[in-house]
């Protein structure tokens, strides 16, 4: 089969708004302080219960106060994860001020997320499988479906005509939603995308990457020689989307353009990424924005610091981009696995590292795994103008999806 | 929304196949869908609690028969439907052959309720927290029958799961427009699955609702590119994807959400509601299945709500109603007589607050199998 080259004739796409929940900062200002801090949010896990386990450490968001975003919908009816994903929603759309009549016309809300209302189904198995369970009071069923985080935020922003899309494309969701939003915008279909992921602390998780031996006990090591895995994490991050043209006419802050996105599935393993189909990804990614390796500054990988996966990711980079290839970080190393948050926080570091110019580290770094033989920016932030970022989001079930960020090259914020 | 124009027209479906309470295959839906489709099957679940519940289950749904026996043991059910459905596609039911690039938009409610809440009780009655089955993981995660799917088959094309609840069907289809449009794939297998499973009566009745019998099965589409299509041209219906539109306000304004959607899908496209040959509903139960017929006879009559027949008879489908709903539409219009394009509006509605509807221009393949 045959694919049309990049549809030069579509509208570009901007950046106007982001919103953030994370570990680390539950704001922008101080999610980009907390990046060039090189800050990391791994603490005790207080989020269910952690007797039985040996390492119960993780990235949680702390000092969130709901109330101060979510004032239609009654906060206690909507789940954790809804919670992060309509408060980092109001935060973008109150960054980027689009025009009523905007917000009111065609548009798309998309809220990737790994695990949707799963906390809240945990809770629900509680009261079944533990003794004295069912004394406990857990939110209303309604809040275990997933499609409440877009709906939550259409709802509490009245965004009635906006396509309420939840990717579940697990840890890749994110920058699935990013991609949907860029199309949706780029073809004309709708005049804002209001797109990134959420996802809340979940013992489910938890457990099964601990017997997986996926999870690192104290800190998250991308690329360390001894690294030992993931940090399981939460939060939300949200990105609104407008064609330049609309942004620039009515005098918008410009964040960054989105210049393209790529797409595509191993198929090949459950868990395990492929190198070959990871390196196809990034170069249809490349292919959709115009652009050649040489054109790129800084990587900012999946890099979650587990075994596998930093040596496929690196191979991967080192494929598409040569023997030199730019700078690779990690913000997990900071922000843990935000699951289907992840890229989209790892979406607004990339569009913040242009912004602000400078590039995030990958922190708790002691030595460089041989087999990753990249530059990870370690422990320390480092200046530098970028031009061109890209950001990877790789998925349990191969699903693979990397997005290319691009400075504003007219009026820049 | 408007489709993104693809190169040569609007997307097109060009084929399909489902498992459904009719039974394996494109045939047996129709079977199913033409005469009534049984009675329900009495189910003794074992787990979340005593889950005794009325089911109109897949008859014969066998995953080692219909899948083999390499891997079968850590399939869950939805997986096993979804993955099904995709052999009934490459097999007798469409006859694809290529899926290098191919790309899978799967809608569900929750992925496998069932599967994430044994695996969340494995954690919490076991002697050690994490004393759970590695092997399991993978399905209390929502893409694991999407991706089982790419795998088993070779779909190396975008693999997306769309959660949308009564609505996910409608969604998928907007995904799957999207990804054609912008030349991400060249074909799109879309559709959603939904499985019968005590986890799922059992959040169902937590709810308050009416015990109605659960349906389950798997639809799935072939969207192409109308200058792409390869299908053999076998007499089948085709459907043209005009528009989509979706409405969503609060959960006790759904009643206002559906005739709004409804009315910007005809404003959008510019059909008159007599132009409209079927309004086809997502067969809900209970107040909410009164609603949809009440809105769609009031805007469309009597005649167009009566010339498709409800999903219904297979059940509460969730997930997969508008996919089923669709499938009969076109199902439908291909034993209307004299062959001509038909119009048809298909909408689902989910108690979230949600309604999301599509016009359809259906064509018989034995006259127009390339409509431009």
């Amino acid at each position: 089969m045959t694919f049309p080259d990049r549809d030069d004739t579509g509208e570009r796409v901007v950046v106007t708004g982001m919103g953030v929940v994370s570990p680390i900062a539950s704001e922008l200002t101080d999610y980009v302080a907390g990046l060039r801090a090189g800050r990391t949010g791994a603490a005790p896990i207080t989020g269910f219960d952690t007797r039985g386990f040996e390492h119960p450490v993780g990235c949680e968001v702390n000092g969130f106060r709901p109330d101060r975003w979510i004032r239609r919908l009654p906060v206690e009816r909507l789940g954790r994860a809804a919670r992060f994903a309509v408060a980092a929603s109001r935060m973008a759309v109150l960054d980027a001020r689009p025009p009523e009549e905007t917000l009111r016309g065609d548009g798309v809300i998309s809220v990737g997320t790994t695990n949707g209302g799963g906390p809240q189904l945990e809770r629900l198995v509680e009261t079944e499988a533990l003794p004295g369970g069912e004394t406990r009071d857990p939110l209303p069923t309604g809040t275990v479906l997933p499609h409440n985080l877009a709906t939550s935020v259409s709802q509490e922003l009245d965004l009635p005509s906006a396509v309420p899309s939840v990717p579940g494309t697990a840890c890749a969701a994110g920058n699935h939603a990013i991609g949907e939003g860029v199309d949706a915008v780029r073809s004309g279909a709708a005049e804002f995308a209001l797109c990134g992921g959420a996802d809340a602390m979940s013992r489910k998780l938890f457990s099964g990457f601990s017997r997986l031996g996926l999870l690192a006990p104290d800190a998250c090591r991308p690329f360390d020689r001894d690294r030992a895995g993931i940090l399981l994490s939460e939060g939300a991050g949200m990105l609104l989307l407008e064609r330049r043209s609309a942004a620039l006419a009515r005098g918008a802050p410009i964040h960054a353009e989105v210049l393209g996105y790529g797409l595509n599935c191993d198929a090949l393993h459950p868990v395990a990424p492929d190198r070959a189909s990871v390196a196809s990804c990034m170069r249809t990614a490349l292919r959709d924005a115009g652009i050649a390796p040489r054109d790129v500054d800084l990587v900012s990988a999946h890099g979650t610091g587990t075994g596998r996966n930093d040596v496929t990711e690196v191979g991967a980079v080192l494929d598409v981009y040569g023997e030199s290839p730019p700078p690779t970080v990690s913000v997990k190393s900071m922000l843990g696995h935000a699951m289907g948050a992840a890229s989209a926080l790892a979406a607004i570091a990339c569009v913040s590292a242009i912004t602000h110019g400078f590039v995030p580290p990958t922190v708790n770094h002691r030595e460089l795994d041989p087999e990753c033989p990249i530059d990870c920016v370690p422990n320390r932030a480092a200046e530098a103008d970028l031009r061109i970022v890209q950001s990877n989001g790789l998925a349990f079930g191969g699903s693979n999806a990397v997005v290319i960020f691009g400075k504003h090259d007219g009026r820049a914020r | 929304m408007t489709p993104a124009a693809v190169p040569g027209g609007r997307p097109l479906i060009s084929a399909w196949s489902a498992l459904s309470p009719g039974g394996v295959g494109r045939a047996a839906f129709v079977d199913g869908l033409c005469t009534d489709a049984g009675n329900d099957t009495r189910v003794e679940w074992e787990w979340p609690l005593d889950s005794p519940g009325r089911a109109r289950l897949v008859p014969d749904f066998d995953i080692p028969a219909l899948l083999g026996r390499k891997g079968a043991r850590s399939l869950d059910r939805l997986t096993g439907l979804a993955a099904a459905t995709v052999s009934r596609l490459l097999g007798d039911d469409a006859g694809l052959t290529e899926t290098e690039r191919v790309g899978l938009v799967l809608g569900t409610t929750a992925g496998s309720s069932q599967s994430a809440m044994e695996f969340t009780r494995q954690g919490l009655t076991g002697r050690r927290p994490y004393e759970v089955d590695p092997a399991l993981l993978p399905n209390a995660i929502m893409n694991r029958a999407a991706a089982e799917c790419a795998i088993r088959h070779g779909l190396t094309g975008p693999n997306t799961t769309v959660a949308g609840g009564r609505v996910a069907g409608l969604l998928a289809l907007v995904q799957a427009n999207r990804l054609l449009g912008a030349g991400r794939a060249e074909r799109v297998l879309v559709g959603a699955a939904e499985e019968c499973s005590p986890a799922r009566g059992w959040l169902a009745r937590r709810d308050g609702e009416t015990v109605v019998p659960q349906g389950e099965g798997c639809g799935l589409l072939v969207l192409d590119r109308p200058d792409s299509t390869v299908v053999p041209d076998d007499g089948a219906g085709r459907a043209e994807v005009v528009a989509m539109e979706t409405r969503t306000r609060l959960p006790d304004e759904i009643g206002t959400a559906l005739p709004e959607c409804v009315h910007a899908l005809l404003t959008r496209t510019g059909t008159e509601p007599a132009e409209v040959w079927a309004a086809v509903g997502s067969g809900a139960q209970g107040s909410l299945g009164l609603l949809e017929s009440r809105v769609l006879r009031g805007v469309f009559g009597d005649s167009a709500l009566a010339r498709v027949p409800s999903v219904d008879r297979f059940g509460e489908l969730d997930s997969v109603s508008s996919v089923f709903a669709m499938l009969a539409a076109i199902v439908s219009a291909e034993r209307e007589t004299p062959p001509r394009e038909r119009t048809a509006v298909i909408c689902a509605l989910d108690p979230g607050g949600t309604a999301a509807a599509t016009l359809l221009r259906l064509s018989s393949g034995r006259t127009s199998g390339h409509p431009v």
